[in-house]
C-alpha cells in the first residue's frame, strides 16, 4: 500500500514547485540529444535515486533520513524520484554544450556535485527530505559518484548510437 | 544453503548475460534494467511492515543483502536474458516454452529468496505471485518494445 500525504503543505509544494521549475527549463532548451537517449537517461537519474534510497533504509544502518511526511512510502516519495529526472538532462545538457576536457571535466562533476549538494539543502529546508544522522556532506560524496557515472553512461550511449548510424 | 545458492545463480545469471549474442540495443538494456530495479524495490517496500503487512525482510544483513541484490540484480538480468531470447527466437512454440521458463524461474527465484529467510510471507498471498510475474514480465516487454520503436524511428537499425 502506497499512502496520500497527511498534509498538503510545504513539502509537496516544494517537490511539485522543483518538478516543474527544472521540467520547464528542461522543455524551453532547444533539443541535443535523441528523444530515446533523453528517456533511457531519465530512466537511468530517477531509477538511481530510487535504488539508492531503497540500499540505504535496511538493518545495518538505520534512519538515516525521511523522505516527505511519514517514515512511509508514500505516492509524493515517488515524485521525489522522478524530480531527479529533469535536473539529470539538465546536467547532460550544460556537459554537451561546455564539452569540457581532461581536468575541466574535474571541475566540471565538482561544480556539479557542489550545485547538487546546495539544491538537496533548499530541498530540506523546504522538509522534502529531513536529514536524521544523514550529513548534507555525505550527499556530495553520493553526487561525486553518481554523476561521473551518468556521464560515463551517456558518453557510451552516444557513441554507440554514432557508432551505428 | 539458500544464501549460497542465490549468489550462485545470480554469478551464473550474470555470466549468462555477458556471453550471449545480444539481440537488445544497450537503451534497451539499461532502460529495462534500471526501471524494473526501481518499480520492484518500491513494490517491495510498498510490502514490508512500514506500508502494510504483506511480507517482513530479514533483519540479519547478509540476508538483507540477499534480498537486494534479488530485486536490483537477478530479476533485471533474468527478465533481459528473456527479452533478448524473444528476440533470437524465431518460432511461436520456442517463444512460448521461453515465456513458461522466465515466468517458472521468477517464481523460482523468489520461493528461493523465502527460503534463504531473505524475507518471510506475512499477510501476503501466494497467489498474487502469479499475477505479480506475469506484470513484471508485460512492463519489461513494453518497456523494450517502447524504446526499439523510440531508437527505430531516429533511424537507428538494431
Amino acid at each position: 500500500m502506497i499512502f496520500l500525504p497527511e498534509r498538503f503543505d510545504l513539502n509537496e509544494w516544494t517537490v511539485i514547485a522543483f518538478f516543474l521549475l527544472t521540467l520547464i527549463i528542461a522543455l524551453r532548451l532547444p533539443p541535443r540529444f535523441p528523444l530515446s537517449i533523453i528517456v533511457t537517461m531519465a530512466v537511468f537519474s530517477a531509477a538511481t535515486a530510487r535504488i539508492f534510497d531503497h540500499a540505504l533504509a535496511g538493518p545495518v544502518v538505520k534512519d538515516l533520513y525521511d523522505i516527505m511526511d511519514l517514515n512511509k512510502i508514500e505516492w509524493f516519495d515517488l515524485l521525489t524520484y522522478l524530480m531527479f529526472a529533469p535536473p539529470g538532462y539538465l546536467f547532460l545538457y550544460a556537459y554537451e554544450k561546455w564539452q569540457p576536457k581532461g581536468l575541466q571535466i574535474v571541475a566540471f562533476l565538482l561544480a556539479t556535485a557542489l550545485l547538487a549538494t546546495g539544491i538537496e539543502w533548499l530541498l530540506h529546508l523546504g522538509r522534502v527530505f529531513t536529514h536524521k544522522t544523514w550529513k548534507l556532506e555525505y550527499s556530495f560524496l553520493v553526487y561525486l559518484f553518481v554523476q561521473p557515472l551518468t556521464l560515463r553512461l551517456f558518453v557510451y550511449l552516444k557513441r554507440y548510437q554514432w557508432k551505428e548510424d | 544453503m539458500g544464501v549460497v545458492s542465490i549468489l550462485a545463480i545470480m554469478l551464473l545469471l550474470l555470466v549468462a548475460f555477458a556471453v550471449v549474442r545480444h539481440h537488445l540495443h544497450p537503451q534497451e538494456v539499461v532502460t529495462v534494467w534500471f526501471a524494473c530495479a526501481a518499480v520492484l524495490a518500491t513494490a517491495f517496500d510498498a510490502c514490508t511492515p512500514r506500508n502494510s503487512n504483506y511480507f517482513k525482510l530479514s533483519d540479519e544483513p547478509h540476508l538483507f543483502l540477499v534480498e537486494r541484490i534479488l530485486e536490483v540484480v537477478m530479476i533485471p538480468v533474468l527478465l533481459l536474458l528473456y527479452l533478448n531470447l524473444m528476440l533470437w527466437i524465431q518460432s511461436r512454440t520456442g517463444k512460448v516454452a521461453a515465456t513458461v521458463g522466465c515466468y517458472a524461474l521468477l517464481l523460482g527465484l523468489e520461493a528461493l529468496g523465502a527460503a534463504s529467510q531473505a524475507f518471510c510471507y506475512v499477510q501476503y498471498q501466494r497467489w498474487w505471485s502469479l499475477i505479480l510475474w506475469a506484470v513484471v514480465m508485460l512492463m519489461a516487454t513494453a518497456i523494450q518494445k517502447g524504446i526499439r520503436g523510440l531508437l527505430r524511428r531516429e533511424g537507428v537499425t538494431i
